[in-house]
């Protein structure tokens, strides 16, 4: 709707425009004009391939959950060059208060997670990683250098960025980083190609499926996985406090209605429970709760199988596919 | 035909210069407000809802008619502003290969039909949907743009007749049939939009939002014959259920849509429900879908149809046929 008001005032403006200056308006709809291969050409860099939820997960399990935790904290602030003291220190929660608390909630119920970090949150909170690796169950993976937006960098730029951002992991956990998420929540058309070609092993950006799937990249399946992501189960859209975020539904209590009823359909599909939550939102004190109870609601089911993002991957890449 | 095309083309600067007005930039132009009596009417008079559509009973004495209806956009709207942007397009895949299968399961479990609009560019490139569709013989497909255009920006009645035209054909291709009935993309049509449709031979629309009633649609005053199916943002699942939407909460938003068919079934009339298979196909979602289908199946006199099949109803009783000027 917001869309069709920006075409429509544009078109207006436009109308204006052309008018008084007779300059030809640009076009803001190229793709009616495409020919069939000029939109297959469009879309089909970077597409979803074939499922890949295994028979059946480890020890029979009926369900994977992996709990992904995006710690970007401040990083992308930083990489705007945004340096507004009170806006900083909402990031710095992330990593003074957040993660903390999720670590705690982790250890208590013993449960594997994984951690993506940007570098630039790291070098501002140096604690982290040690702090998470201390737990001896979690994986860290990447999310750029800065929590930057790939969409517009060039390759080149982000190719650079890319072996920076895996030196410094390799450097700070003492393995090299086998899996990523795209910084902004995004990808750009070279991301998963450089993913590839840096020997990651899976991505956890894409929302084709809510299970496992085969990225394939301009035609060709790459042999990585895609652990997809949902935004229904990200708690950036709907848990954010008001002035930094969509936060559309800042009820925890009816978020995680949410996040339990898509538990339910996972565990009844036997595929894959991938949350997206964020230290700085989820560790906040009227929220944590809701999480422990989410965790406690799950274990409570028979044959889950709790697991890091990397395990999953390796998992699925070496079971196949069901069918 | 060419003063009534500057007639149009002078209402769409009028109208979009009023679109501009809601955005919060600079304050906007307000032209209406130096508007005569007569400027004001045939702005506001070119498109209005005619007489009421309601037979006196529906087919095997049924109180209520209920269209289920989809739109599978997919990434069609993002591509059509040249946008390739791998997030965008996942989102957008959700459809044919999650959304839609588990959309079929629960609806062959029910057996209910489904409308289904569809912009041509999405079945291009996806065509499994429709293969799947015509395996469900009750089931309609029926145009929703080439691409989810804009028509309103587009401001080309002959560019805007080309993309119907091809979005028939190719929809044609793909289901074995040609369509009947029309939802335009984001419920956004130009001044021309009606008389191209009359043109192309259309049935009905289900784009406009007058009443909650079916109804005849008037082009400038003079009875088209064209059968509106009306839709309305609030039983539409774009604007609420999507994870940055107004209130992503299902249970509360089919709260709404049950209270909605309450109304409309207490009334006898039309209950249209527009879902994207996105949405209300995920996880988190699926069940109050379900929830609302058993609730509604509860109640005696419900007559679950598609667009064509309500719309053909209403053909029949009310003798109606459709007319270009």
């Amino acid at each position: 709707m917001r869309h069709t008001l920006c075409l429509i005032a544009g078109l207006s403006a436009l109308c204006i425009a052309g008018a008084a200056a007779q300059q030809p308006p640009r076009d803001d709809q190229p793709g009616r004009r495409w020919s069939e291969a000029e939109l297959r050409q469009a879309s089909n860099h970077v597409r979803a391939g074939r499922k890949l939820t295994p028979r059946s997960w480890p020890n029979g399990a009926r369900v994977a959950v992996a709990l992904t935790f995006t710690l970007n904290n401040t990083a992308n602030n930083i990489a705007l060059g945004d340096s507004a003291v009170v806006q900083l220190t909402g990031g710095e929660f992330g990593a003074v208060a957040g993660l903390p608390r999720v670590l705690d909630l982790l250890d208590r119920h013993n449960v594997p997670a994984t951690f993506f970090i940007a570098p630039t949150a790291a070098i501002v909170d140096p604690q982290m990683i040690p702090d998470i690796l201390k737990r001896k169950r979690h994986e860290i993976g990447t999310l750029g250098w800065s929590d930057e937006n790939p969409l517009a960098l060039s390759a080149s730029e982000e190719d650079a960025l890319l072996t920076k951002t895996i030196d410094y992991l390799t450097k700070a956990t003492g393995r090299r980083p086998v899996g990523g998420r795209g910084p902004s929540d995004q990808v750009s058309l070279s991301t998963l190609r450089l993913m590839k070609e840096k020997g990651f092993l899976y991505d956890s950006s894409l929302m084709a499926m809510d299970e496992p799937y085969e990225l394939v990249l301009d035609g060709t399946p790459s042999g990585m996985v895609e652990l997809p992501v949902s935004r229904y189960l990200d708690d950036r859209p709907t848990l954010s406090a008001a002035r930094f975020g969509p936060s559309a539904m800042p009820s925890p209590e009816l978020v995680f209605e949410v996040y339990r009823d898509d538990f339910d359909v996972a565990y009844e599909e036997g595929t894959l429970y991938l949350l997206t939550l964020h230290p700085h939102l989820i560790g906040m004190r009227s929220r944590i709760t809701y999480l422990d109870d989410l965790i406690r609601y799950i274990k409570s089911k028979p044959n889950v199988w709790f697991a890091t993002a990397e395990e999953i991957a390796r998992y699925v890449r070496e079971q196949g596919p069901k069918t | 035909m060419v003063t009534r095309l500057l007639i149009a083309a002078s209402l769409l600067c009028v109208w979009g210069a009023a679109a501009a007005a809601q955005q919060a930039q600079a304050p906007a132009r307000q032209p209406g407000l130096q508007w005569n009596e007569d400027q004001i009417r045939k702005v506001a008079h070119h498109v209005r809802a005619g007489r009421k559509l309601i037979p006196k009973s529906w087919p095997n004495g049924a109180r209520v008619a209920v269209c289920l209806s989809f739109d599978p956009d997919n990434f069609s709207i993002q591509l059509n502003r040249g946008d390739s942007n791998p997030v965008g397009v996942s989102v957008g895949e959700y459809a044919p290969f999650t959304g839609i299968p588990r959309l079929i399961r629960l609806f062959d479990k029910h057996d209910i039909p489904i409308s289904w609009y569809i912009p041509a560019v999405a079945a291009m490139l996806h065509p499994d949907m429709i293969a799947a569709i015509k395996k469900r013989p009750r089931d309609e497909v029926a145009i929703h743009g080439w691409i989810h255009e804009n028509p309103m920006t587009l401001n080309d009645p002959e560019e805007e007749h080309r993309l119907i035209s091809q979005s028939l054909d190719l929809l044609e291709k793909q289901w074995g049939r040609r369509p009947v009935g029309n939802r335009n993309p984001s419920w956004t049509m130009s001044p021309y939009t009606i008389d191209l449709l009359l043109k192309s031979g259309l049935l009905y629309d289900t784009s406009l939002q007058a009443m909650d009633a079916p109804h005849e649609v008037l082009v400038d005053g003079r009875p088209t014959g064209l059968i509106e199916l009306p839709v309305n943002w609030i039983v539409d699942d774009a604007p609420m259920i999507g994870p940055t939407s107004a209130l992503p909460s299902p249970k509360l938003i089919f709260e709404t849509f049950k209270d909605d068919f309450d109304v409309a079934y207490a009334e006898g009339t039309l209950f249209m429900l527009t879902m994207h298979p996105h949405l209300s196909t995920q996880r988190s979602r699926i069940k109050y879908l379900e929830d609302l289908i058993v609730y509604m199946k509860s109640k005696p006199g419900v007559w679950f149809a598609t667009g064509e099949e309500i719309a053909r109803y209403i053909q029949k009783e009310f003798g109606l046929q459709t007319s270009t000027r």
